[in-house]
């Protein structure tokens, strides 16, 4: 009898995150599940199932951090800096100390304060009452200096100095391929464009929420998290750092988080309040509760950087690419802005491309990921800028798209994609939107409402990444439980795990049982970079792949044979060389000595010859009122490729979701700040405006079907981020046709569009 | 269509903003020792000094059909009250300003904000929270319609929601798609599933014999 000696390789795996390549190394399963049959008669993937926590989301029983109450909890709040630049003289903490129900207060070392909302130290009472009071009665002195709240100002020669020891006007990272000054030279005509785009708030309507709680030298750290997996190694690595005393060991601190109430990329944590709240906790030998208010969020919780991108195209007559130039700066406070290389590094065929992207520092709050970072911004700039050059050729905006197609990735000059459906969303949203509807003039029409219909592209990577390692139970009663340190932020993951899960083993969506939110679990995927899906349903594949493989010694002997001569499907465990011979796992479960048998299973590595990436085309429709400059959405068509859909009910509200944050952010939201007093002049959700209810138009869906088989064995992709790329210019895009004029800089508010109806600058 | 929508006082019948403020005194900022409170209440125990204007009272309301009698100061909104005094916690807290929905409750059958409702003018009242909307476990209407259309996604805004949409209903079940849009309006949701809520509500009010 052959005996089972392999030991799993490992490799080093490139995957994208949040827009930025990282390399690990991962093991290679050695054993992964087959791909699913192309007329694989499906019992539960496709199926628009309920989320599994439907009932308790719709009942008030989900609980979120900021609803939890551990006995003796103590309140925590943040001391915050009011001064946009500043040194920070003196913090006087003794009137705060002295106040009953105050148990902690600490400082952290800082000596400047580098925006309104910086934070300077942190304490704990016992009332939420209590330690806001506390906060206001510390007592700080600032020797002010001059600040700088805006990206034009920060670029100024002789504006003020933002952060010490660093210019504003940053680093500047440089890409480039091929030689653009031969392609210009060759090109028929050149085409400058400039976009600007605003700083974006995350706004999850849950505010940030931690209760940190030390048991002896065991922590538990609940936190309303993206990311429990990350979070739980970041918590490990900073404390060791921070608090070498203490000891930490990796084995001894846990993450827990059953429901976020969203993060869009504000709670990939752990974010700064998290290590303030577990040493809070550990100072007063108490559970320490801290949750932020609305005005923390809107300051200090991240943002979208703001951007500013100047294009430069070479093109033929016929609409080819000749040379492709970008110079980008992005505003992020403290932290410069996003990579926004997206488009002119992979969206369409370009042999010759420069780009740059420049940080600009500024004295305001940092940015952290926001759903789609980089290419949200870039894809605004870069696909308004394609629909310009269409008119200015006279060339149909799809046929310029399509003229350009890239069949690989790095504008065609690097690796073939995995799989490409961009020709089925541009074939099928036209057809969708009836494309030929639209104005042949662009602004034709009497007035004062004008349609229009205008189109955009774009993509994304958003397939799988590492930390997917899941564990799957089989009780000898036959019942299933799969566990793994993933969370559910609203995306759905508990459900299509669950779907996996049933429709190999041959079960009902109520046999399997779900549990995540928890790090005694094994690694789970993070929610950011739209990497869930094709992380975490592989990795339940193999899972039950790897568990019911270890029932083949029972199944063996009941049915004659040696383990070696089985194989599975659908929870079925049968002979190789005659499928009449089989038994269903329930059979030999039954007969485990043992309880329960444990399997886990991992995702295989992402393939390397092949570059995996999702993409997208809108079609909308808007109403422009050319006499207040009102833009009114009045319907998208938003086709798109994520592979195989596993439950198209959560995919189109994903869809969905995204596109209204689109739509707000091209309409509505501005982080304003005010210049005087370097604060944030709408720190709150009236004055911050977010797509209300009555703004949010006719959306129709369209998932092209496409199965990426070569990326995992599920044959499914990301579909959080790519429909907020793809949406925001072609709503710009559609006030052009509507209106017959171009708005290069987002928000698009009334005033915009009617100082470009008079003729001026927009 | 209900009374209190976003952009109203939301602070509850009966009440003006001038005889809030006048109540209030000098707005000195609040620290007030009650002599006589059980040490059960501890963010009494914990405040240094007292505080000029806040008064405490022992109001009456009736929560999902059953009768509390509470202690609070006057400065308490009725979110405060559901969520620390009466440990119901379906009720959220989004912004606490007003602004966003989350925290919306029928008072009375009408549905308010919560965190601009004082706690004191919900004595004598009847407050209606998601934790009373399903009758002995049954899921209304409303609450099945949001599943079936998966009217959520991260499920923080849609107490606030089905509250407002069960109030919206109860007005009248004809209402047009424009007409559930703009009763909706004062609840924001983020994650931005507003075209599944519209269905959920128009699923709902269909079953209900409307249009």
């Amino acid at each position: 009898m052959a005996h089972e000696d392999r030991f799993p390789k490992r490799v080093k795996t490139i995957f994208i995150g949040e827009g930025e390549q990282e390399i690990r190394e991962v093991e290679v399963p050695l054993r992964d599940a087959p791909a699913y049959a192309k007329d694989e008669p499906f019992k539960h993937i496709g199926k628009s199932y309920p989320r599994l926590e439907a009932p308790d989301k719709v009942t008030g029983k989900a609980e979120y951090i900021s609803d939890m109450k551990l006995q003796g909890m103590l309140h925590g709040k943040l001391i915050r800096s009011k001064k946009a630049n500043a040194r920070i003289v003196n913090v006087d903490i003794s009137k705060t100390e002295a106040m009953r129900g105050v148990k902690s207060v600490f400082l952290i070392n800082r000596s400047r304060s580098r925006y309104v909302g910086d934070i300077l130290g942190a304490l704990a009472a016992d009332s939420e009452q209590a330690a806001v009071d506390a906060v206001n009665a510390v007592e700080v002195m600032y020797e002010e200096l001059p600040h700088v709240v805006d990206i034009n100002e920060a670029m100024r020669d002789g504006s003020p100095q933002a952060l010490e020891g660093d210019q504003n006007v940053g680093r500047t990272r440089n890409t480039s391929r091929g030689d653009v000054n031969t392609g210009m030279l060759e090109a028929d005509m050149v085409i400058e464009r400039t976009y600007t785009t605003q700083v974006e708030i995350h706004q999850p309507l849950e505010p940030h929420s931690t209760i940190a709680h030390w048991q002896g030298d065991e922590l538990v750290v609940y936190d309303g998290s993206q990311t429990i997996t990350i979070t739980q190694g970041s918590i490990v690595s900073n404390l060791r750092r921070s608090f070498p005393d203490w000891n930490v060991q990796e084995n001894k601190v846990r993450v827990v988080c059953h429901h976020t109430g969203g993060g869009f990329g504000s709670k990939i944590g752990p974010n700064n309040h998290v290590i303030h709240t577990i040493r809070l906790a550990k100072e007063t030998n108490a559970p320490v509760k801290m949750v932020l208010n609305r005005y923390e969020q809107c300051v200090d919780a991240g943002n979208r950087p703001s951007s500013i991108q100047k294009y430069k195209m070479g093109l033929k007559k016929d609409g080819e690419i000749t040379a492709l130039e970008l110079d980008g700066f992005g505003g992020g406070g403290t932290s410069g802005g996003d990579n926004l290389f997206a488009p002119v590094n992979d969206m369409y065929h370009s042999p010759n491309m420069r780009a740059s992207n420049t940080a600009v520092y500024t004295n305001t709050g940092p940015k952290k990921a926001f759903r789609g970072p980089g290419h949200v911004q870039g894809f605004f700039g870069f696909e308004s800028f394609m629909d310009e050059i269409a008119h200015e050729l006279d060339l149909d905006p799809v046929d310029l798209r399509r003229r350009n197609y890239a069949y690989k990735n790095n504008g065609g000059t690097g690796i073939p994609f995995s799989s490409n459906g961009l020709i089925q969303c541009y074939e099928q949203g036209a057809e969708a939107i009836g494309w030929g509807r639209k104005n042949k003039i662009p602004g034709g029409g009497t007035g004062p409402l004008k349609r229009g219909i205008g189109m955009s592209a774009g993509l994304w990577a958003g397939v799988g990444a590492p930390y997917a390692l899941v564990e799957l139970d089989i009780f000898r009663d036959g019942s299933i439980t799969v566990r793994n340190a993933t969370q559910d932020v609203g995306q759905g993951t508990r459900t299509i795990m669950a779907q996996v899960a049933a429709e190999d083993l041959g079960l009902q969506m109520k046999d399997i049982d779900i549990q995540i939110g928890d790090t005694v679990h094994p690694e789970g995927a993070p929610s950011f970079g739209s990497v869930n899906c094709a992380s975490m349903t592989p990795a339940v594949r193999t899972a039950v792949l790897e568990t019911v493989r270890k029932l083949y010694p029972i199944a063996a002997q009941k049915l004659g044979v040696e383990p070696d001569a089985l194989d599975q499907r659908n929870g079925r465990i049968f002979v190789k060389e005659d499928e009449s011979k089989s038994i269903y796992y329930k059979e030999a479960a039954a007969e485990m000595t043992e309880t329960k048998v444990t399997g886990q299973g991992r995702r295989r590595p992402n393939p390397r010859e092949y570059a995996g990436n999702t993409f997208g085309a809108h079609f909308t429709e808007v109403e422009v009122n050319v006499d207040t400059g009102f833009v009114r959405v009045i319907k998208i068509v938003a086709a798109h490729d994520s592979g195989r859909i596993i439950n198209p009910m959560l995919c189109r509200n994903q869809a969905i979701g995204a596109i209204n944050q689109s739509i707000s952010w091209v309409l509505l939201e501005d982080r304003v700040m005010d210049a005087e007093t370097g604060r944030m002049s709408n720190a709150n959700l009236y004055d911050y405006k977010m797509i209300p209810a009555p703004e949010a138009p006719d959306i129709d869906v369209i998932f092209v079907d496409i199965v990426d088989n070569l990326q995992n064995n599920v044959g499914c992709k990301g579909v959080g981020e790519p429909p907020f790329i793809v949406c925001s210019a072609s709503i710009a895009n559609a006030i052009y046709n509507a209106s017959g004029v171009r708005v290069r800089e987002l928000p698009i508010t009334p005033d915009k569009v009617l100082t470009a109806l008079k003729g001026g600058r927009a | 269509m209900p009374k209190s929508r976003s952009g109203g006082n939301g602070i509850g019948s009966g009440v003006s903003r001038r005889s809030f403020l006048k109540g209030v005194g000098t707005g000195v900022v609040s620290t007030a020792v009650i002599p006589g409170i059980s040490a059960a209440k501890e963010s009494i125990d914990s405040l240094a000094s007292p505080a000029k204007g806040v008064t405490e009272a022992r109001i009456s309301l009736t929560v999902n059909g059953k009768k509390h009698r509470v202690n609070v100061e006057s400065r308490m909104t009725l979110t405060q009250v559901l969520r620390d005094e009466l440990e119901l916690m379906g009720t959220k807290i989004g912004c606490d300003n007003g602004e966003c929905g989350c925290c919306t409750v029928l008072l009375d059958g009408e549905p308010v904000y919560s965190c601009l409702t004082l706690a004191m003018d919900a004595d004598g009242k009847n407050v209606t929270t998601i934790e009373g909307i399903a009758e002995d476990g049954k899921l209304s209407p409303v609450q099945q319609a949001f599943i079936d259309n998966d009217a959520y996604q991260c499920g923080y805004c849609t107490p606030g929601q089905i509250l407002t949409a069960t109030a919206l209903l109860e007005n009248g079940p004809h209402l047009s798609k424009n007409e559930i849009k703009k009763g909706m309006s004062g609840n924001l949701c983020r994650c931005s599933s507003y075209q599944n809520i519209f269905a959920a509500v128009q699923d709902a009010a269909r079953k209900a014999g409307g249009r």
